[in-house]
């Protein structure tokens, strides 16, 4: 069996994005945008990856307090053995994903819940 | 200012002065509102009464 | 009684070439037609030029003289103008000119020009101090306007209603000065002047005799000390009247900076708000924030039901093929598994015929236990939707933002429209005003003290002065007579004041009244008009009511009807010239007035264009009292001349 990571990073790109999204203001911290964006990958049915080139930017364990993200993964995801490495994958996709529904100026956060 | 009818005032002035100081020389008033009608200038009104008033002390008191 | 004779003007507004008007010496109505702009007011601005040197324009604004020059005598380098007026007044013969003269080749300013005014009266000019009395005495200005007649008379009229206003009160004082009260009151302040005068000298006469000297002791510190409180009175009045005149000023200032007040509030209002969307757009994005932190879950929300649906779906049929497996194994070997257990032959036959035929590949076990776990990690995720919630915050946070661009937008306007405005004075003036208005009724209260004592001060003269007279045992002395012929004369005049000025009032309602009700639609309904103290007046119904809502209209009958009672109680009598003064009276209303017209004076000079009242009209109703009628032909844009009709 494949190692799982024990970090999320994110990719020089995927780092711009957040911090552009950060300066809209809608979240408190950066980490509740990675989740958003998970989240976001995950509804549009992004399928199991890997991101490479990443830095590190949260713990696991901080990342996922409750265990919620690994349990919904472990879900929707059943084949995957390395759900902290897919966490990192579908953040950094989420991220391209949402950023690019932000080039449109009208778009705002119920827009993305849409 | 000069006006044209001063009658008007005239019976008003004499109507009180026969009801409440009828000892009180009537010609005197008359002198008086001429003078102010005549005299707009304020010096020469009040010289204008005190003529009159001369005129009327050399009028002997009625008991 | 004054009375117009003859109008010449050249130069004279629209007047290029010497023009002339001649009035009938008779009592009636002269009309002159003319369009707009043809020199309808330039006419009656002409009679105010000749007697006062100045001419109006709109909203009672004094003109430049420069504006006045004919404009196409101008153009050809021809600058100044003359006006000629010719009338009687008292049975003498005036004839007054004016001439205003450029002192440069090129004028542009009033002060390029020099005034020339001459009076002569029949054959012998008058000296310039000499004319500046007469024409005082002849048509002071402060009365002009019960003379000369036109649109802005009606909205000082209105003032009169306000009665507390300084406009009011000087319309007010103006009416008074007509009617000739002001004779009776300035003979009463003098009067009264000389007598205090003679109480003086009565108290120092007092003071050479033995039997009078403790009297005339007392009587001199009295009249001592009333001199110092009336002293203390004029000061107060002096201050009064400064305060009056700030007021007034202010009063002018917030007035006309009513509207840039109101834009100023107006701004401020629209910065506070501003400043309280800054906190609620504020509060607005920590809630955003907070629902952020858990938007995630509902995006994931479907997803995770569909597929906990599906996983709770693959566990039951899971479990219902390793049921399935155990009962093979069961009907096989004779014996279950789970319970260890034989089980007997007709328990296999019947559970034969429960199983389908084939086995499956055997996976079961696993895929329980894999589903299972799948099931129960879906079943561990908490649910949550708060997608109308961010939805609802968003759209308060667009809300503030588009409410605070058009807010922005706004402030930016009114602060151009401020930018002649100096909001901090706006302000300080509010507050002045109201400062100033406090110190007035502080300074109207102590003058109400003082004259208290002054009036306990005269009782007390007055009082010693019959001891004195009792006392004096040689008859009175001439001293004292003085002093009691003036007392009682002031007295008597002090009375006279408030007599004349009622039964004035009395007889002005009675013939404002009656005017009133010739040139009302609605004699039926109105009794007449009930004067106040002030000379304002308001139109009884028959039922006694007063008429609270009054047209723009009505405002002008009653005007008119103030006017011709004026002229029918006041000793000063003069002619009416009036500028197309029907523009707010409908048909019927009109044609009332023009019939009124030679009841309001004996010489009246109407300025009417022919859409007001046609000539055919004007005829049919004034009769034989319309004396003579002029045109003002337009020659050109810039020319009029003025042609007799009749």
């Amino acid at each position: 069996m494949e190692r799982d990571r024990e970090s999320i990073g994110l990719t020089a790109e995927s780092q711009t994005l957040l911090s552009d999204i950060e300066a809209r203001g809608w979240f408190q911290e950066g980490a509740d945008i990675a989740r958003f964006c998970l989240a976001y990958a995950v509804r549009a049915g992004v399928s199991d990856g890997s991101t490479t080139g990443t830095e590190t930017r949260w713990a696991a364990g901080n990342f996922d307090k409750t265990g919620e993200i690994r349990a919904l993964l472990a879900g929707l995801y059943p084949e995957c053995e390395t759900p902290v490495r897919l966490m990192e994958y579908l953040v950094n996709v989420g991220l391209r994903m949402v950023g690019e529904r932000l080039l449109d100026v009208a778009v705002g956060p119920a827009d993305l819940m849409e | 200012m000069k006006t044209n009818d001063i009658t008007h005032l005239l019976d008003t002035v004499e109507e009180i002065r026969s009801r409440d100081y009828p000892d009180l020389d009537p010609g005197f008033l008359q002198a008086v509102v001429y003078a102010e009608e005549q005299n707009p200038d304020e010096q020469d009104a009040i010289r204008a009464i005190q003529m009159a008033l001369k005129e009327a002390l050399k009028i002997p008191e009625s008991i | 009684m004054l009375t117009l004779r003859r109008l010449e003007v050249e130069g004279f507004g629209p007047f290029a070439d010497r023009q002339t008007l001649d009035f009938p010496s008779s009592t009636g109505v002269t009309v002159i037609y003319g369009e707009n702009m043809r020199g309808k007011t330039t006419l009656l601005n002409a009679i105010r030029y000749a007697f006062f040197g100045t001419a109006l324009g709109r909203g009672a604004r004094t003109r430049r003289l420069h504006t006045i020059s004919n404009r196409d005598r101008a153009a050809a380098g021809i600058y100044g103008f003359e006006v000629s007026l010719t009338f009687v007044y008292e049975g003498d013969e005036y004839e007054l000119s004016r001439t205003c003269e450029p002192k440069v080749d090129s004028p542009s300013r009033d002060t390029d020009y020099s005034q020339r005014a001459l009076l002569r009266r029949g054959n012998a000019v008058l000296g310039p101090h000499e004319r500046e009395k007469a024409l005082e005495l002849i048509f002071p200005n402060e009365v002009s306007r019960f003379f000369l007649f036109d649109g802005e008379l009606l909205q000082e009229y209105e003032e009169l209603l306000i009665n507390e206003s300084e406009a009011g009160h000087r319309i007010s004082e103006a009416i008074e000065r007509i009617l000739g009260v002001p004779i009776l009151k300035r003979a009463r302040a003098h009067l009264k002047h000389l007598s205090e005068d003679a109480d003086k000298q009565a108290a120092r006469e007092a003071l050479k005799y033995k039997d009078t000297e403790v009297l005339g002791s007392a009587l001199q510190q009295a009249t001592d000390q009333r001199e110092a409180h009336q002293e203390e009175i004029q000061r107060l009045q002096e201050v009064l009247a400064d305060l009056m005149a700030q007021r007034s000023e202010l009063e002018l200032y917030l007035q006309a900076n009513e509207k840039l007040s109101a834009l100023l509030q107006e701004r401020d209002n629209a910065k506070d708000r501003v400043a309280r969307i800054e906190v609620e757009d504020k509060r607005h994005r920590a809630d955003l924030q907070r629902a952020m932190a858990d938007a995630w879950r509902a995006l994931v929300r479907e997803r995770v039901r569909d597929a906990r649906l599906r996983a709770h779906e693959s566990v039951r049929e899971q479990v219902e093929v390793l049921e399935t497996r155990f009962r093979r194994i069961a009907i096989e070997a004779g014996h279950c598994p789970i319970c260890d257990q034989d089980v007997p032959n007709d328990v296999r036959d019947r559970l034969s015929g429960t199983i389908p035929g084939e086995d499956n590949d055997g996976s079961g076990a696993e895929d329980v236990s894999h589903v299972m776990s799948r099931a129960s990690a879906l079943d561990h995720f908490r649910d949550s939707d708060n997608a109308s919630e961010v939805r609802g915050i968003w759209k308060a946070i667009n809300g503030l933002a588009l409410e605070r661009v058009t807010l922005q937008e706004k402030i930016a306007d009114l602060t151009a429209a401020l930018s002649d405005a100096d909001p901090l004075r706006l302000r300080e003036s509010n507050a002045t005003f109201g400062e100033i208005v406090e110190k007035i009724s502080v300074v109207k209260r102590g003058l109400e003290g003082e004259r208290a004592r002054v009036d306990e001060l005269d009782q007390n003269i007055q009082r010693l002065k019959r001891k004195l007279e009792e006392a004096s045992k040689a008859g009175l002395r001439e001293g004292q007579r003085q002093a009691r012929i003036l007392r009682e004369a002031t007295d008597v005049l002090s009375r006279a004041v408030e007599t004349y000025k009622a039964d004035l009032r009395t007889r002005v309602e009675s013939t404002a009244s009656e005017l009133f009700l010739a040139m009302t639609t609605e004699e039926r309904d109105y009794a007449g008009l009930s004067i106040n103290e002030a000379y304002g007046l308001t139109i009884r119904h028959q039922d006694g009511r007063a008429e609270e809502a009054r047209s723009a209209g009505a405002e002008h009958v009653v005007a008119l009807a103030l006017m011709g009672a004026l002229q029918r109680n006041a000793p000063l009598r003069g002619p009416i010239v009036m500028d197309s003064p029907f523009g707010r009276l409908d048909e019927r209303h009109t044609e009332n007035v023009v019939k009124a017209l030679p009841k309001l004076a004996d010489q009246v000079i109407l300025l009417v264009y022919e859409a007001e009242v046609g000539r055919t009209l004007m005829r049919e109703l004034l009769g034989s009292s319309l004396l003579r009628e002029y045109e003002l032909e337009r020659q050109s844009a810039r020319r009029t001349i003025v042609r007799e009709v009749r």
